[in-house]
């Protein structure tokens, strides 16, 4: 009889999951873009207060950085690595397919990794 | 002779691996990154409300009948003869070798391999095949651990060789009754706090030779174990893993049984019985999910300790990564010349030690007001309750669990294809995958939030019905029983929705 309760319980959780899981999937259908962020760093530190990119799945994104020295930026999870030179605007492309919270890191040779912003792409 | 090997082999190789893990390099981070979204407010919000409705539509089910029975329906999946195949000797024996093969890998690879996480198998091997991995299958398959755990097929290897030479092999010649009765499940306590301290708060836990280390570690302690107190007796009391595992596959589908020659359940979910037991009187039974959390009979202090304390690491590995948790290590250190990682190192064990001395002190503030509904003295008693309701938390906390982690692990479990190839780190290309780059797009945010959402809603299910069964068991009366699951219910949809909060969180890398 406890079984009875038990798959009643569940039928009844499994009926209103389905309502929410129809609710999410009729969220809006975007059409991809094209999506530029520029990104400024001196001595290593972001100039501006927005920490977080935030695009959608499928964008295509590019990222200028400019910086008053010499650093290597590290996008996390897609692995992309840019170096920036003083003086040089350094376009970082990628399709953003992947969904997901990614750090992006800068290495130097005298300094230690740090995190410096992350990008956000939303399904 | 004895007394000397009982006393200090435990302590000193304990002493000795904490002595060479303390001045271990910093790395930036843990091994693998996890690259979840934060669950939207909408779905934590739906989450949040399906789990206090639904906890309603149980409390009513319950209100109008009185379950009769703790019983559930089983089926013997070894009726089947392509589970039969499965589970037969040879296919366990080479699961057996197998897993031997795996650990020794990690100790070679550990001890002489780059050491360097991101460049040496073994992290990826222990923290997401092993830890995460079997998690997840003792969960949602059933006691793998019990049956493929490498370090008793060591022993009990090393034994029989052993007994070529003296007659009484590696054990001390006691038998298994010798395990004093008082330590119950202290000693898996005592080393699950190490753990836990090396998982969470150690900075160097992804270090291939700390691994090493710390295994070589935790061998020495297990062997020593079972050679004086027989392997039974230890893995079955004492073993840290075996308790944790066997924890999780309690909540699995399937147990392992052992019926007397007239058909009566003799054992069930009892590895070391199912072990020793004929072919002829084994089952491996289907069950529902949850079902074996009900069987609670001689739980121990130490053992309701183990697993409340399992329970408040796993809420504090995720609560690590949120950024409330970041600003306060940040005001706590920011402007201190000593800002280093070995602060952070001691800000994560403060927490650890905080937040198990919180979940006890909650779980047992909770059971006293609970116990206050019993009308016999032995009801009546707070640490009677604490031992008894312990396991049914257990489906909360797994289903967090698998929603924090389902995607790394299938993400940073794809590390394992280049390292195949190259287990060292010394450049090797033994299979031509040493240049695998690692799928991120595998899984999509979508599916994560929805089965992040449906397993904490259906494991909160489970927990508050386990629960009132368990209420109608010990307190007897059925008004009684009820009553006392209010407390119950308000822990359950409170650690829940602190569940749910953490996923609905950004994850965080201080840097």
């Amino acid at each position: 009889m406890q079984t009875t309760v038990f798959l009643r319980t569940f039928a009844i959780a499994a009926a209103l999951l389905l309502i929410a899981i129809s609710a999410m999937a009729c969220g809006e259908d975007r059409e991809p873009q094209d999506v530029a962020f520029e990104m400024n760093l001196v001595g290593g530190e972001l100039t501006g207060d927005e920490t977080t990119v935030t695009v959608n799945q499928g964008d295509t994104v590019t990222i200028d950085w400019t910086s008053d020295m010499p650093l290597l930026v590290h996008l996390h999870g897609y692995n992309i690595e840019t170096q920036l030179e003083p003086g040089v605007t350094a376009p970082m492309s990628f399709v953003a397919d992947a969904t997901g919270r990614y750090d992006i890191a800068i290495h130097a040779a005298d300094v230690h990794e740090r995190v410096i912003a992350t990008l956000e792409v939303r399904p | 002779m004895k007394r000397l090997a009982v006393t200090i082999v435990p302590f000193a190789t304990a002493l000795a691996v904490l002595v060479w893990l303390i001045p271990g390099v910093a790395f930036a981070h843990g091994f693998g990154e996890k690259y979840d979204l934060p669950l939207p407010l909408s779905l934590y919000v739906t989450g949040a409300g399906l789990a206090v409705a639904l906890s309603f539509v149980i409390v009513a089910v319950f209100v109008r009948r009185t379950p009769s029975t703790t019983d559930y329906p089983r089926f013997n999946l070894l009726k089947l003869w392509p589970v039969r195949v499965l589970a037969s000797a040879p296919v366990i024996q080479t699961l057996r070798v197998l897993s031997v093969l795996v650990l020794l890998l990690v100790l070679l690879t550990g001890a002489l391999g780059v050491n360097r996480s991101t460049a040496n198998i073994a992290p990826v091997l222990v923290w997401v095949y092993w830890w995460v991995g079997i998690a997840f299958a003792s969960a949602l398959i059933g006691n793998v651990w019990g049956l493929i755990n490498p370090v008793r097929t060591i022993y009990e290897w090393m034994d029989a060789l052993a007994r070529r030479v003296i007659p009484g092999g590696l054990s001390f010649g006691q038998d298994d009754s010798a395990y004093p009765p008082r330590w119950a499940a202290w000693p898996a306590v005592i080393v699950f706090a190490l753990f836990a301290w090396f998982e969470i708060a150690y900075e160097g836990s992804a270090e291939p030779l700390s691994l090493a280390i710390a295994i070589i570690g935790y061998c020495m302690i297990t062997w020593w174990g079972m050679a004086i107190f027989g392997a039974d007796a230890w893995m079955r009391n004492a073993d840290v893993f075996s308790l944790i595992f066997g924890v999780l596959a309690r909540f699995a589908p399937t147990e392992l049984r052992v019926v007397s020659e007239s058909g009566d359940t003799e054992s069930i979910d009892d590895v070391e019985a199912f072990r020793s037991a004929p072919p002829e009187r084994r089952e491996l039974g289907l069950r529902p999910p949850g079902a074996g959390l009900l069987n609670v009979a001689g739980t121990s202090t130490s053992y309701m300790i183990l697993v409340v304390v399992l329970l408040s690491t796993v809420t504090f590995d995720g609560l690590q990564d949120t950024p409330p948790w970041a600003r306060l290590v940040h005001s706590a250190f920011v402007n201190s010349p000593g800002w280093t990682s070995t602060a952070v190192t001691l800000v994560n064990t403060a927490g650890l030690i905080a937040f198990a001395g919180i979940f006890v002190a909650a779980y047992l503030l909770f059971c006293a007001v609970m116990a206050r509904s019993g009308e016999e003295p032995d009801t009546r008693d707070t640490m009677a309750a604490a031992r008894v309701f312990a396991l049914s938390l257990v489906p909360i906390a797994f289903a967090y669990h698998l929603a924090h982690f389902i995607s790394y692990l299938l993400i940073q479990g794809q590390v394992v294809i280049p390292h195949a190839s190259d287990p060292f780190g010394f450049g090797w290309d033994l299979f031509g995958t040493s240049d695998y780059q690692v799928n991120i797009g595998i899984v999509n945010a979508q599916f994560v939030w929805i089965l992040a959402i449906a397993a904490i809603v259906i494991g909160h299910v489970i927990a508050v019905f386990l629960a009132h069964v368990t209420a109608l068991r010990h307190f007897g009366a059925h008004d009684v029983a009820l009553r006392s699951q209010r407390a119950m219910l308000i822990l359950m949809v409170g650690y829940t929705m602190v569940s749910l909060w953490i996923l609905a969180q950004p994850i965080t890398e201080y840097a």
